[in-house]
Order: structure tokens, then sequence, then C-alpha cells
């Protein structure tokens, strides 16, 4: 059990100011199925980054099966077996499925320097059948695919070198369960064959289920490494954020009441995909939950309640009965939303953190016709106080923000336009315990003065934790709904959903 | 040195112009500029910073102006054929300049926005439009009366520059809508999603365009005092050369500015005239100006590709 697949010597890694790594070792042994825990910045992505060749590292030295190692790209690295899923989108738009998976490696079905499309389409066809996604079809444009299935073709990809280290980037907050399942299980079998898995997230329960050794970094140092046995929740948060954390996680209130003013409402919604004859009331002061499978349908709920796609037929309006069919007409009436697919759709990834929050409240902001930076500036340090947003300053582009910080961006843009109803398509992606607790708290607070909020998530305890009312969806149709109640059990609610 | 490596997309394009400078003034021994010369370069420069400015709005929001020339040429010519025959005060020629050339970029912009169509294309076909009418209704150059010797005067000329410079600083860089034209050339989702209302802001953006693309026409036909058919062609590269030596991303953005345009407009002119004055044959000034610009082009490639990273 206990040769060595790779060892990391006291890895320093700077970015500008930012001293993303300071001196860390770590090692991982065959057979293993190591989780990476640690709060948003505290360097997971970085080190992991540097074992899959990515970036080099400033000093230290890294040994894969004892020799020295030092991968000068991704593709060097997965010559070397060492693979990486990252934690934001990695394929490459505009081309198809199997393109994606054999991306570089044309050349396994070139033969007289033309290459044989059918039978890459075929190989595509068997990695994702073998890795229990037969379902996507390899022919496909990789747009047409949802986040889910796009993460599941970076799976094949990685896997088809077959590679003896896998790296798993915070990945599974984003997928529902038989995307995770689908992990899982590759790490299992990964970890049988004598090879070894990194596994990065933020859910505690996820990583004890599944990992067979613990990893702990903060602030770019490594705390502690547990086996097992010694795993467990509150002395892993304590060792993540230095301290005992207190207070409610969730909400601790089952009153679940709402106001009785219905101010968005879906009516006979039809889109020509998912939904058929959908309809959804959401009420003053209420957080509306929503849980399903990926396909299930609620992801393009979201998308409509805010006007980014129209319904064939049917219609969401406001309070005052104004249409929303276009996102400014909804954000001119106060609501917000947060797209799962972050990097690309919810902010301006080369921008800055300032122009990225005030983005959506520049008529706010504006005086006599001008914008100030002063105002701006006040704008963005609220949002960065108030969220605990880690950066140097808020003139830094956020491409060089950790992810769970990114997704804070987000989620403050929309707390200073002081949204009324707040669309929320799994905000808390990706994003560490202590940090969610806040924004947990943050939404309560929302709601207690009146907002309302549509949580949509793949994570049911979050919805469990957080709704006034659930709505279970399946097929394109509400399957179940469900007041707030203590009797709610993850268990009931995934009856209703297959 | 931490200043200067951040802002060095702001600060490379002024060294830039200094070198240039600098370098023609040694090799001419001082002649680029003589009276004479100045005035030469000042006249181009004063035309293609009005264009370059009024297109950095279009590029700053991902868009691409192929047409700026065609649309200049025919903002002139229209005017001065509707003078020529009808003998109205010059001062017509100026709303007339604007109001032709506000047709074109709306006609251009609506096609481009509605339609969802690659500006790189519908801009092209304007071009050829324009230029077609252009030749059409001239049949060969024409000859304006010596009126418009009248709007030929540099205080006038500067006070009008410094107006609409400072008013297009202001917009672009100083006011929502501005901001918002950025963002669009950021990330048009994002944009999009943000509450930005697109498809207005690009339309503003070309008619902020088309007002000093039809000033600038005005002012070509008090200096020269003729219309040529071919008047205006190849600027929409200078326009283009301009705004990337002047440190702008031809993708747009928030780092899109008013003062990269005008900085690589004076760049490329200098460049252009120096040239030419140093003794180097004209067909050579090209060669030299695509060099530059190819390596400028690689330098930006090579930053944004660092500055990629998958997370
Ligand atoms: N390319 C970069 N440029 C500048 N700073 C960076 C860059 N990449 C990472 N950082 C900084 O390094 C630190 C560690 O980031 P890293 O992405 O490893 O965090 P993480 O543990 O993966 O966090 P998360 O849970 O939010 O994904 C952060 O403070 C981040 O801001
Ligand atoms: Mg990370």
């Amino acid at each position: 059990m206990s040769s060595e697949l790779i060892r990391a010597e006291n890895i320093v890694k700077n970015f500008g100011l930012t001293k993303a790594l300071q001196g860390v070792d770590f090692a991982l042994n065959a057979g293993e199925i190591r989780g990476l825990i640690g709060e948003n910045g505290s360097g997971k992505s970085t080190i992991c980054s540097i074992i899959s060749g990515i970036y080099g590292c400033d000093s230290g030295s890294l040994f894969l099966k004892g020799e020295p190692y030092t991968p000068t790209s991704m593709v060097d690295a997965q010559q070397h077996g060492v693979a990486m899923i990252m934690q934001e989108m990695g394929t490459i738009s505009n081309i198809k499925v199997c393109d994606n998976i054999f991306i570089g490696k044309e050349a396994l079905f070139t033969k007289n320097g033309v290459v044989n499309r059918r039978a890459m389409r075929k190989a595509a066809g068997k990695i994702l059948e073998e890795l229990g996604a037969g379902d996507i079809d390899p022919w496909a444009p990789i747009d047409t695919l949802n986040f889910e299935n796009r993460k599941l073709v970076e799976i094949a990809r990685a896997m088809y070198d077959d590679p003896d280290i896998l790296i798993v980037d915070e990945t599974t907050t984003a997928l529902s369960q038989r995307g995770r399942d689908i992990i899982y299980n590759l790490c299992d079998k990964m970890s049988s064959q004598g090879k070894g898995v990194i596994f990065i997230s933020h859910d505690l329960d996820e990583i004890m289920e599944h990992c067979t050794a613990l990893t702990v970094l903060r602030d770019g140092v490594l705390i502690d490494t547990l086996e097992k046995e010694r795993m467990e929740p509150s002395l892993i948060k304590s060792l993540m954020v230095g301290r005992e954390m207190v207070g409610d996680y969730y909400r601790s209130d089952y009153d679940g009441s709402y106001g009785e003013e219905v101010v968005l409402s879906m009516k006979d919604i039809y889109d020509g995909r998912e939904l058929k004859d959908f309809n959804l009331e959401l009420h003053k002061g209420e957080i509306l939950g929503i849980g399903g499978l990926s396909e299930c349908g609620m992801h393009e709920v979201g998308r409509l309640a805010f006007g980014i796609e129209k319904p064939l037929q049917g219609s969401v309006t406001l309070a005052d009965g104004t249409e929303i069919n276009q996102p400014y007409v909804a954000t001119k009436h106060r609501v917000g939303y947060i797209s799962k697919n972050r990097d690309q759709e919810s902010m301006m990834i080369t921008a800055t953190i300032l122009d990225n929050i005030v983005l959506p409240s520049l008529k706010d902001i504006t005086r006599s016709g001008l914008l100030f930076r002063s105002d701006e500036k006040k704008m963005a340090e609220e949002q960065r106080k108030l969220l605990s947003i880690k950066c140097n300053n808020v003139d830094q582009p956020v491409k060089g923000l950790s992810g769970g910080n990114k997704q804070k961006v987000v989620f403050g843009r929309w707390i200073a336009n002081k949204s009324e109803i707040l669309i929320l398509d799994c905000p808390t992606r990706g994003v560490d315990i202590g940090v969610k607790q806040a924004m947990y708290q943050l939404i309560y607070k929302l709601k207690q003065e009146g907002k309302s909020v549509i949580l949509i998530s793949e994570e049911l305890a979050e919805i469990i934790g957080m709704s006034d009312r659930i709505i279970i969806m399946k097929d394109g149709a509400v399957s179940g709904e469900f007041a707030r109640s203590e009797d709610i059990t993850e268990h009931k609610l995934i009856e209703y959903m297959i | 040195m931490e200043f200067i490596k951040r802002n060095s997309r702001t600060i490379l394009p002024f060294v830039g112009l200094v070198a240039v400078i600098i370098i023609l003034l040694i090799v001419s021994g001082g002649r680029i500029f003589d009276p004479g010369n100045l005035n030469n370069i000042l006249d181009q420069s004063y035309t293609v910073v009005l264009l370059s400015v009024g297109c950095s709005f279009l590029y700053a929001h991902g868009g691409f102006d192929l047409a700026v020339g065609g649309i200049y040429g025919l903002s002139m010519m229209i005017p001065g054929i509707l003078i020529l025959r009808t003998s109205m005060s010059i001062w017509f020629a100026l709303p007339i300049c604007i109001v032709v050339s506000l047709v074109c970029y709306l006609l251009m912009g609506i096609v481009t926005v509605k339609l969802q169509l690659p500006a790189f294309i519908t801009s092209l076909c304007m071009q050829f439009i324009c230029r077609g009418i252009v030749t059409t209704i001239s049949k060969g150059n024409i000859t304006l009366p010596a009126d418009f010797a009248a709007g030929d005067s540099w205080v006038l000329k500067i006070i009008v520059l410094i107006v609409l410079l400072g008013g297009a600083y202001i917009l672009l860089q100083r006011t929502a809508f501005g901001k918002f034209n950025r963002a669009i050339g950021e990330n048009p989702v994002a944009a999009r999603q943000s509450g930005i209302n697109i498809d207005k802001v690009r339309l503003l953006a070309y008619a902020v365009a088309a007002l000093l693309v039809g000033v600038a026409g005005f002012f070509s036909m008090c200096s020269s005092r003729t219309v040529a058919t071919l008047a205006g062609s190849g600027y929409e590269m200078n326009v283009i050369v301009a705004i990337v030596l002047g440190g702008m991303s031809l993708n747009g953005g928030m780092d899109s500015s008013v003062r990269a345009a005008i900085v690589g407009t004076l760049i490329v002119k200098l460049l252009e005239n120096g040239l030419v004055i140093i003794g180097v044959s004209s067909t050579w000034t090209n060669f030299v100006i695509g060099v530059v610009f190819l390596v400028v082009i690689l330098f930006n490639y090579k930053r944004n590709k660092s500055g990629f990273l998958p997370r």
C-alpha cells in the first residue's frame, strides 16, 4: 500500500503579491483517494495545477514514483500519467464531443494525413459508454451539451490515457447525483487498481464517505493529513478555518411563512424542450427551493424567469404585470440572476473585481450623467468586506481569484444591486463552508427584509436547509411540492426526482 | 516598477510615440517638423483621429468597421454635389455630412445587431455600397466652391476637436453607456445577463461613430476643397492599425480607450509621413507599417495567451 505515486517537496508558488503556496510537502500513495480540503484561496487548485503541469512552481521539487519530475505542460503531464479535471469548464467550444475527447491525439486516427472521423466517433462513443455516460452523442457539438455532460466529456478525455493519477478539482458540487456517482465509481476503480486520486471538494460528507485520507490546506500551508479514522467534521472544520465555527449553518427556524403577494409568476410555460405547462409562483419574502436531476428543467426555469430565454408559449410576469422577456427588463425591476456557468455567463473574466461588481448597478450610481470612481470603489469595497473576498485589491482582474472567490464576486454584484428578487442557480458552488454559512445567513436576511429568492440547486441539503417551500421537478414538470418542515429528508425528495 | 508592469498597455504606446518622433527627428534632421510638413501631418491626423476615435466605440464592443473610409467619402460627396448644384451656404454641408454618415452607420448597425451578423461582413458590404454610390453620383472628382475656406481655420478645428474628443472620452470612459459598451466587448453573454440592453448600446455606439465621421468629413471638405471619388479609401486600415498600436485589443473590452485611438493615430500618421520625408519610397511605407503592426499583434497575442489560465 505504501508505494509512493507522487511526492511534492517544499513547493512555493507566488502570484505577484499573493503567496499561494508557502512550502508545501505532499505525498500520494498508490491506492489512495486523497481528499483535499481548505478555504477558498487556500491553494488547492494551485498545488494540483503544479502537479498537472499547468504552472511551474517558484521553488521546490516533484517526484513521480521516485523519479524527479518537472512537467512542462498539461499534455506533458498526461503523458507521464497525471490527468486533471479542472474546476472550471475545460472543454473547447465550437467543436464536436469526439474532437474534444481526442484533442491533441488526432494522430491516433490519422492515416495518410486524413483523420478517420468515423473511427474517432466510435472510439469516443466507447469511452463514454464505459464511463456510464453512453447517452452523450459523440457527434454532438459540445455547446449543445449542458454543464454536467460537458464535465463528463472532460472526464472521458482525461481517462482515455489511463492515467496513474487523477486529480478532480471541485467538480462534484455542480453535478447531479448521476454525475457524482460516475466520478465516485471512477475513483474507487482507480484505487482498487493501485492508482491514485486527488479529490478536491468543499463537501465534508462527500469527502468522508469516499476518501481514504484527507489533507487540509490553509493559506498556502499544509496543516495536516488525516487518516480515515481521524476524519471527523468538527476537527476538519477547525483545521480548515483555524478556529471553531459557531452559529447556524443554514437557518434554524422552521417557520416557513412568507407574504401573500405573488412577485413573480410563470404561467403555462412551454419552452420547446424540457418544460411543458410549467407554472410557478414566487411570493414576497419567500425562499423557493427547486431541486431535481440535472436534466429535469430546473436550470431552464431560472433562465426563463430572468428572460435569458423566451418561452414558446406562456409568460413570465412580475407583480405589476410587466412581462419579462429580456434580462434588462428583469434587472430594471430589481431581479438578479446567477448562472451556473459562472465564468462564461456571469462574469467578465479579464476585467477587474470592481468592474464586475458595479456593472449591473451603474445606472444607480450615475450622478448627473457621469460615473465617479469613488462611488464605484465604495460599492465594490462594501461587497469585498461583506463577503470577505480574498484579493489584494478590487482593481485586480477576477481571473486571478480562486474559484470560490469568483463566486463571491458574482453574488456581491446582485447584493450591491439591491435585488428584490434573486434567482440563484447553484450559488454556493465551489464556495467553502465558512463562506457558505455567510451566504446562507445573507440569503436568510434578505428574506427577512421581504425579498424573494429562487434557489435552484443540485444540493438537496441546501434546499432543505434554506427553503420556505420546495419544488421538486422531474421531466420538465413539478413532481412534488413541500412546505418547510423538520420532517423533510433528502431521501424523501429523491423519490420524487426519479 | 510594479506600476509600470501593470500599466504597460497604457504606457507602451506613449513610449512608442515618443520613440517614433525622436527617431524621425534625428533621421530627417528635423525636416519632418518643417512648418509646411507639420501642417500636412496635422491635416491628415485631424481626420484620422476623428475616425479612429469614432470607430473605437465600435471596436470597444467587439465590433469591426471596414466601412469607415467609404462612409466618410460618401458623407463628403453628397453635400459636395448638393452645394455645387444649389449654391447654398457651406455651413449646410455640416449637418448633411452628419446625416449621411448617420444613415449609413445606423443602417449598418441595425443589420449587424438585429440580424446578428458579424460586423466584419456588414461593414465590408457597406464599404462597397458607399464607394459604389460615390462613383456613380459624382462621375469623377469634384471641386468645391472657394467659400469652404471659411471652415478651414485651425482655431475652429481645434475647438471642435477638443469638444469632440473630450466628449468621446467622457462618454466611453466615464458614463454608464461607455462602460456597458466596453463590457459587451469583454463578454456579451455576461453583459446581457448583467441587465445591459446590448442591442441598444451597440446601436448607440454606431451613432456616436457616425457623428465623428460626419464632422471629420466636413472639415476635410473645408481644408482640401475637393472631394475625390477615392476620398477615404484605405482609412479603415489606418484606423485598425491605429487602434492596435494605441494599445487597444481588436476584440474590445474594458481596456478600450479613446486615448489608445488618439495615440495610435499619431503613431501611424507620423510613420507614414516621416518615412516619405526621410526618403523611403512610398511603396516601402506600407511594408514598414505592416511589420510594425505584426510585431505589436504578436506581442499582444503572446501576452493574452499567457494571461489565459484554465482553472
Ligand atoms: N493566476 C493567478 N493570478 C493571481 N493570483 C492567483 C492566480 N491563481 C491563483 N491565485 C491566488 O492564489 C491563491 C490560491 O488560489 P487557488 O486557486 O489555489 O485556491 P483554491 O484553494 O483552489 O480555492 P477555491 O476553493 O476557491 O477554488 C488565491 O489567493 C488566488 O487568488
Ligand atoms: Mg480551486
